[in-house]
């Protein structure tokens, strides 16, 4: 069982119309509403920078995404190489083909002296989608290299993806009073909706995690890094941490960071001091960046946040005493959360019943106004389905990925086909699941987990990446 | 759907006093070309009927198929297939069976007989006999006929899953699918989430179907299978605007009756969603399967549940292959397979010519559709024209699926059932351009009968020397749908206050 956009019955001329058929455009687009300010976990981007040196191509990250008929990728990163403008750094993004062999869709270079922010969408060519079949997961990887092995070239990954697109959108149909529109205006609603639900991504991806870090100083240390692609209004924030020997004066504090693609970095929240037990625990934070503080410090910090941009999104955390008892950074979970408050021109779609005579132009062009938010408004959906990376070099199973239940199936690909992932869950994510271990792509029904609710966080160790889908099936 | 009478005089002749009737039969012997065969038709007789004859109203259009008789004067044996030379022994040796029969009757205008189609069907049975006929002994041929959806009624199909369509688009994949070539499919108002046939009845699951989304299928007088829907007697001209009046003056008959049996105080639909389940096992062989050396198998697999994406048998994960004395054999085996909704057929070849291979185990994995508990949506009538409680339940149809389509049923259900209706019956000269469902007007001034209906049923009949009669039953219109009209897409204005009303 699951939540699924309706199917909405096509009408035709000289059709009576139905009190129900008209309700299906009025669940259709509070499906949309209810996407639109769904939670996504933030995608993985690197703790610390990434260098390589050599004039070869060397993977730096590595990626999956499952395909469902996009033409277009995009990328954010930001690179450079410290030869002082002298030289070139090189990328290039690839996924292995059908085929058995690595396409390299997208290289660019740059002499850049210091990180420069690159973005863009790239076209794949039909030699490219030749080599890609529609509900199959492909790996990506970057790769960087300079002119020379004289200077480093350096990758700061913002995310990279998959972009779907509408085509054909069409005009917006004609409902005036004592107008007598056809099928064809009524079923443009219809074919809307549905367009922009086929536009959403398929899946409900798991944040990237990092290594357990061991932190001995008293200055900020990373915890986690992750991008979202920002709407309104807040970020969750999850730091689990353990301060060996810990106790009541010997006290952490744990920040939130935002940098925007400009490299303008706001602190957003920072916790007070707070006291330890030596045991593993956890600080939770819903940070309104709309309000208060965050957006005071946002704005001080000269960033504007615009729906649909990537922002990276930092959390670190410190000892606040100078004691050398060891600080365990274990994790750090970013989640990008709406409070589901709809944009102010959003009109809430009119529920019908029979015998309804108002079928006019005031219920039925809030469709429209309500379809507009949604394809190019403050309600804008994204066809981004990003590749889920990690770096190439990292094999630890010391490690935990993040996410939001919101579908039923969690796919994922375990560090070791013989060792059992483990969801950790419900309260302080105390409660642990042992998944199924097994080779490639695993599948989990998570309603077996009775006690994982939909929209509960959790974290997801031994796998190497991770997401949810609606179906067992991609 | 009325037919056509535009250049004719037919509907004039109807209404003048006296008229000379034509009426023509025709067989097709050779399958392709008609043959004429009037002059030996001595009666005729045809019928077709939207009442479902046991339950009635609430069942308006799920009914038995239209049928006729023909007699004919057989004195040479035309019509006997035992007799060398004749007719029916020439195409039909073994007996008259399926044989394509149209019968057409109208007027004459003046020298110039003009007729319209009445019936297209196929006879099931050719009864010979003997009668006496002016003193003297007559040989006879009575045709018994179905019309065109009997052949539907003996075809059984097994279908692919059907998911997330209307009941048109699935009725015209199985229309096609059983090569019916003459359809015409109003856009269904629903969607059906599941739908699949395992060798089951075309014609039963048609009008199943049909039935999920209010509507019905039939045949028409032309012999072409149509699908209405729920709003198609709110729709059409035939249907919104009278095709005939019947007045004192055409009938000889007219008669008003109220059905009681059809009036209920409440309804109720159930339905079963069903959603997709996970990878699992939907069929295990029961013993072990020997394919000789050489040889292949096939096997007919029917699942525990209907299921969607099946997974071809996998070596070693859906079954093992040996010999007898427990060698290997798996590489002389290869496994096909062609799957369907709720079974598969699994060819298994052994490539071995000494050895014969014993497939053991064998499984068949795939997403089982499951139907989860059933739901039901109850409508209550607010006529108060019953007293206590009286609850049609309508249970019996797995294509209702959603609430969505409870909601509608139920509530165009309520306001068919919950009402008294009247059913006017009447006896007139034939009109032949009428079809059930057609719109007429009934008015007899004595009963103070003065209003519209739906033709719902006729019989037919003429013998040469009598009169071409019609004998009809009329629901009235007034109150059947909660509203007389509607908005129509395409017809209908929009307003923000006082449109045309919303169908359920």
């Amino acid at each position: 069982m699951r939540v699924e956009f309706p199917t909405i019955p096509e009408v035709a001329d000289t059709m009576v119309a139905s009190a129900a058929t008209l309700n299906t455009w009025s669940s259709a687009l509070t499906y949309l509403l209810g996407e639109s300010h769904a939670p996504f976990a933030s995608t993985f981007t690197m703790r610390d920078d990434e260098e390589e040196y050599r004039d070869t191509y060397q993977t730096v990250v590595v990626g999956y995404a499952p395909y469902r008929g996009e033409e277009t990728i995009y990328y954010a990163f930001e690179a450079y190489q410290n030869s002082g403008g002298a030289n070139n750094w090189h990328a290039r993004i690839g996924f292995y083909g059908d085929d058995d062999a690595w396409h390299w869709v997208y290289e660019t270079n740059g002499t850049d002296g210091a990180f420069a922010y690159k973005s863009g969408t790239h076209g794949l060519t039909a030699g490219e989608l030749a080599q890609l079949t529609d509900g199959e997961v492909y790996e990506w990887r970057i790769q960087i290299k300079g002119d020379n092995e004289t200077y480093n070239t350096y990758l700061r990954l913002w995310q990279i993806g998959l972009l779907a697109a509408i085509s054909d959108w069409p005009a917006a149909p004609t409902f005036v009073e004592d107008g007598v529109p056809d099928a064809d205006d009524f079923n443009t609603i219809r074919t809307s909706a549905q367009k922009l639900a086929d536009f959403l991504p398929a899946i409900n991806w798991c944040g990237g995690g990092e290594p357990v870090r061991e932190w001995n100083h008293g200055s900020w240390g990373t915890v986690q890094r992750g991008v979202i692609r920002y709407r309104p209004e807040s970020l969750l924030c999850v730091v689990r941490y353990r301060q060996r020997h810990g106790f009541a004066g010997r006290t952490v504090r744990w920040q939130v960071q935002v940098r925007d693609t400009a490299g303008n970095e706001a602190d957003v929240y920072e916790s007070g001091d707070l006291a330890t037990t030596g045991g593993y625990e956890e600080q939770t934070e819903e940070i309104d960046l709309t309000a208060g503080a965050a957006a005071t410090a946002l704005a001080a910090a000269g960033i504007a946040l615009t729906v649909g941009s990537l922002y990276r999104v930092t959390i670190r955390m410190r000892r606040t005493t100078s004691d050398a008892e060891v600080l365990d950074l274990y994790g750090g979970m970013v989640i990008r959360t709406s409070d589901g408050t709809p944009d102010g021109a959003w009109v809430t779609p009119n529920l019908w019943g029979h015998l309804a005579t108002d079928v006019g132009p005031t219920h039925l062009n809030a469709y429209w106004t309500d379809l507009t938010l949604l394809y190019s408004g403050a309600e804008v959906l994204h066809g981004a389905t990003p590749v889920l990376c990690h770096l190439h070099t990292d094999g630890s199973s010391n490690r935990s990925l993040h996410g939001i239940h919101r579908k039923r199936w969690l796919h994922y690909r375990c560090l070791d086909a013989d060792d059992a992932p483990r969801l950790y869950y419900g309260a302080s994510h105390g409660q642990a699941q042992t998944l199924d271990a097994g080779a490639g792509w695993v599948a989990y029904d998570l309603e077996q987990i009775a006690a994982l609710p939909y929209g509960a966080t959790y974290w997801l160790s031994r796998t190497l990446t991770a997401f949810e889908a609606d179906g067992e099936l991609l | 759907m009325a037919q056509d009478t535009s250049g004719t005089q037919l509907v004039a002749n109807w209404h003048a006093t006296g008229r000379v009737v034509s009426v023509v039969v025709e067989i097709c012997w050779d399958g392709t070309n008609w043959v004429d065969e009037s002059t030996r038709a001595l009666a005729v007789a045809w019928a077709d009927s939207l009442l479902h004859e046991r339950e009635g109203l609430p069942l308006l259009g799920q009914t038995a198929p239209a049928a006729a008789s023909v007699e004919l004067d057989n004195h040479d044996g035309r019509y006997s297939p035992d007799l060398t030379g004749s007719q029916a022994n020439t195409y039909y040796p073994d007996g008259i069976w399926d044989l394509p029969v149209r019968i057409s009757a109208g007027f004459y205008d003046g020298a110039t007989p003009e007729t319209l189609r009445q019936y297209t069907g196929r006879a099931y049975q050719a009864r010979e006999y003997e009668t006496m006929a002016e003193g003297r002994p007559a040989q006879r041929a009575m045709l018994s006929l179905w019309d065109e959806s009997a052949p539907l009624r003996q075809d059984k199909l097994t279908t692919d899953m059907y998911v997330d369509q209307r009941p048109d688009e699935i009725l015209d994949d199985l229309l096609t699918e059983v090569g019916v070539a003459s359809y015409d499919l109003d856009v269904a108002m629903g969607i059906v989430p599941w739908a699949w046939l395992d060798e089951e009845n075309v014609w039963e699951e048609l009008s199943q179907l049909a039935a999920a989304d209010g509507g019905w299928v039939r045949a028409t007088k032309e012999g072409e299978i149509v699908f209405e829907r729920v709003t198609h007697w709110l729709e059409g001209t035939d249907h919104t605007s009278s095709q005939a009046t019947i007045t004192r003056g055409r009938a000889w008959r007219l008669e008003d009756a109220i059905s009681h049996k059809d009036l209920y105080s409440e309804v109720a639909v159930a339905y079963t969603p069903r959603t997709l389940g996970a990878l699992d096992t939907i069929y295990s062989a029961r013993e072990a399967i020997e394919v000789p050396p050489g040889e292949t198998v096939e096997r007919v697999c029917r699942y525990q549940v209907p299921a969607l994406y099946v997974v071809t048998p996998v070596v070693d994960t859906d079954y093992t292959a040996l010999r007898a004395g427990g060698t290997d054999a798996r590489a002389d085996l290869s496994v096909g397979m062609t799957s369907y909704a709720n079974q598969a057929v699994i060819e298994l070849t052994n490539a071995n010519a000494n050895h014969s291979v014993w497939v053991l185990n064998l499984k068949l994995r795939g997403f089982p559709v499951d139907a989860e508990d059933e739901e039901q949506v109850t409508e209550v009538s607010g006529a108060g024209e019953i007293a206590g409680d009286k609850t049609y339940r309508l249970s019996a149809n797995d294509y209702i699926q959603t609430k969505v389509q409870a909601d509608r049923l139920a509530g165009f259900l309520r306001d068919r059932l919950g009402r008294y209706r009247r059913l006017w019956g009447f006896e007139c000269v034939l009109a032949p351009w009428l079809e059930v469902g057609d719109r007429v007007t009934i008015t007899n001034a004595d009963a103070g009968i003065d209003g519209d209906g739906y033709l719902v049923a006729y019989e037919c009949s003429y013998r040469v020397g009598g009169m071409l009669t019609m004998t009809g039953v009329v629901l009235p219109a007034d109150n059947l749908f909660g509203a007389d009209g509607y908005f129509i897409i395409g017809t209908s204005a929009t307003k923000d206050v006082g449109s045309d009303p919303l169908f359920y």
